[in-house]
């Protein structure tokens, strides 16, 4: 063998070895997060479902414009101290607008409920406590596993790792590929090859998505964090100065009409989304949406009014803004394939769904290679996936139930004291494992 | 040997790298489709027939369709940036 040869054999060994221990150690958040993003892509059509069936809150024929205003205001005279309030205009015919609001409970703890307006008569039809909704859930497994203290951090170290076994996986492909050829599953063969042929094809076949999703991942969980570290502000945080008492803001009564028309009028190629009235003293209302056919993040776009004379205050157009922002702003859309319609959602959940898979067949042909003096059988290496699977859909459900029917607080809380204990018996089981193996290997050389 | 030669570039490049394609291509085409394909009906027209070139020449595996579908995919998106 030529030194260049056996060199480029050091390489992708070392490749194979970052894909075995990077896939090995985070395989199982891996697998979360991908049975979970499947799921939370379909957030807004689940909720709708929900609202529509579960709370039975639907609107009647809307003509024209949304109408919402008499409802906002008996909310707004029930809690008079609310501390933030945003209406979400119904996006489909017969949906709700509905109300998120923020209000403050005794010891300064806050509570945020959803309030579902039929838009057609101006009716309040519905309410639910937001934390403890479905969709909540959903988003929170997803973004920080339910673990308030670090798990969106934690997250964002999965996606690194998901791109870690996804390059390091493309550079070792052809050392596994010398006698077989993409698509061909080796027929009569045991199960870790079997696996390790699915593994291949699979991984191979939805690559490029399987990146995608990883770096942008990376970034939306990492993302507090670098933003500290490097400086980074987020584009399009306009404040509008304080001019009044925030009672008095809180107080002034606004006539949504002439709001959504003067947004037609200044920004015609918004659809509003979220309108919030200023509770600061500024006297403004923010209107958040979307443009037609861009690849953005949902409700990036904004336009501010002055609740007193509804003249424009600043807008926030993303296509005229810099290379910068809109990189900034393409990655959540990029990472829950909100841009192309249900069809895209549905091929985003299935090729979300290979990494799941791929980190259960990697780890089927762990447990070959490791027990493979022990003679490892089809059925206990399934027995081990099974296991482990029923663990993590265990996980996943409990915390589901005690976050619907208890409440999202003493979900939290469970769920950060399994994820914290677990993650340190992994490091500790990893320290002595590699503390026993060089251990051995000194008492050898000895 | 020629064989052998002609395996690795297909199977060890080609083929990875029309798959990485395809990936995008899809996600490409059903955007367009969802919002303004029918606008422009010969960018659409295009991407369609790019998608199917990569999907008949990852099946075929043919070295000159690989290259032509993979090149033909790669300059429908410089003309879209």
């Amino acid at each position: 063998m030529s030194k260049h040869a056996a060199k480029a054999d050091k390489s992708k060994n070392l490749f194979w070895l970052l894909h075995h221990w990077v896939g090995l150690y985070t395989g199982i958040l891996i697998g979360i997060l991908s049975l979970t993003g499947a799921l939370a892509v379909f957030i807004p059509e689940i909720d709708s479902w929900i609202v529509k069936h579960h709370y039975e809150a639907t609107s009647t024929a809307v003509n024209g414009t949304p109408r919402f205003g008499r409802s906002v205001h008996t909310l707004t005279q029930r809690f008079p101290d609310y501390r933030s309030l945003t209406i979400s205009l119904p996006e489909a015919k017969e949906q709700v607008a509905k109300v998120d609001l923020v209000v403050g409970l005794p010891g300064n703890r806050p509570a945020r409920y959803d309030f579902f307006i039929d838009a057609g008569n101006d009716r309040l039809v519905g309410q639910r406590d937001h934390q403890n909704s479905l969709a909540n859930y959903l988003r929170q497994m997803h973004v920080r596993l339910y673990e308030g203290y670090w798990g969106r951090q934690l997250v964002g170290i999965g996606g690194l790792a998901l791109a870690i076994v996804a390059i390091t996986g493309l550079i070792i492909y052809g050392n596994f590929m010398k006698k077989q050829s993409w698509p061909n599953i080796r027929q009569r063969v045991n199960l870790r090859i079997a696996m390790a042929d699915w593994h291949k094809i699979l991984g191979i076949s939805a690559l490029a998505f399987n990146l995608v999703i990883a770096l942008t991942g990376a970034w939306l969980g990492l993302q507090p964090q670098l933003m500290r570290w490097f400086n980074i502000t987020t584009p399009n945080s306009y404040e509008a100065p304080v001019v009044m008492e925030p009672t008095a803001d809180r107080q002034m009564a606004i006539d949504w009409e002439k709001a959504l028309a003067a947004a037609n009028t200044e920004f015609p190629d918004l659809q509003p989304r979220h309108l919030l009235p200023s509770t600061d003293g500024s006297g403004t209302i923010l209107i958040r949406g979307n443009i037609s056919g861009l690849i953005y993040e949902r409700d990036i776009n904004s336009l501010v009014l002055s609740k007193a004379t509804y003249a424009p205050v600043f807008k926030y157009d993303v296509r005229t803004q810099s290379f910068a922002d809109q990189f900034y702003f393409i990655q959540e859309a990029l990472h829950f394939g909100d841009f192309g319609g249900l069809m895209l959602k549905l091929i985003y959940a299935l090729l979300g769904l290979t990494s799941g898979f791929l980190s259960i067949s990697g780890f089927v042909i762990y447990i070959y290679r490791r027990k493979k003096k022990k003679q490892a059988t089809a059925a206990t290496t399934m027995k081990i996936i099974v296991a482990y699977t029923m663990l993590v859909i265990l996980f996943l459900t409990v915390i589901a139930l005690i976050s619907l029917f208890v409440g999202y607080a003493q979900a939290s809380f469970l769920a950060g004291i399994l994820i914290n204990t677990l993650l340190v018996a992994l490091l500790l089981y990893a320290l002595i494992k590699y503390g026993m193996k060089t251990g051995i290997k000194r008492l050898g050389r000895r | 040997m020629k064989n052998k030669q002609q395996h690795i570039v297909i199977e060890h490049y080609l083929v990875p790298a029309g798959l990485f394609l395809l990936n995008i291509c899809l996600i490409h085409l059903v955007y367009v489709f969802a919002t303004d394909g029918w606008q422009r009906e010969w960018y659409t027209a295009a991407l369609t027939v790019s998608f199917l070139m990569l999907s008949t020449s990852l099946l075929a595996k043919r070295k000159g369709y690989l290259f032509l579908s993979i090149a033909f995919y790669l300059v429908l998106l410089l003309v879209l940036v």
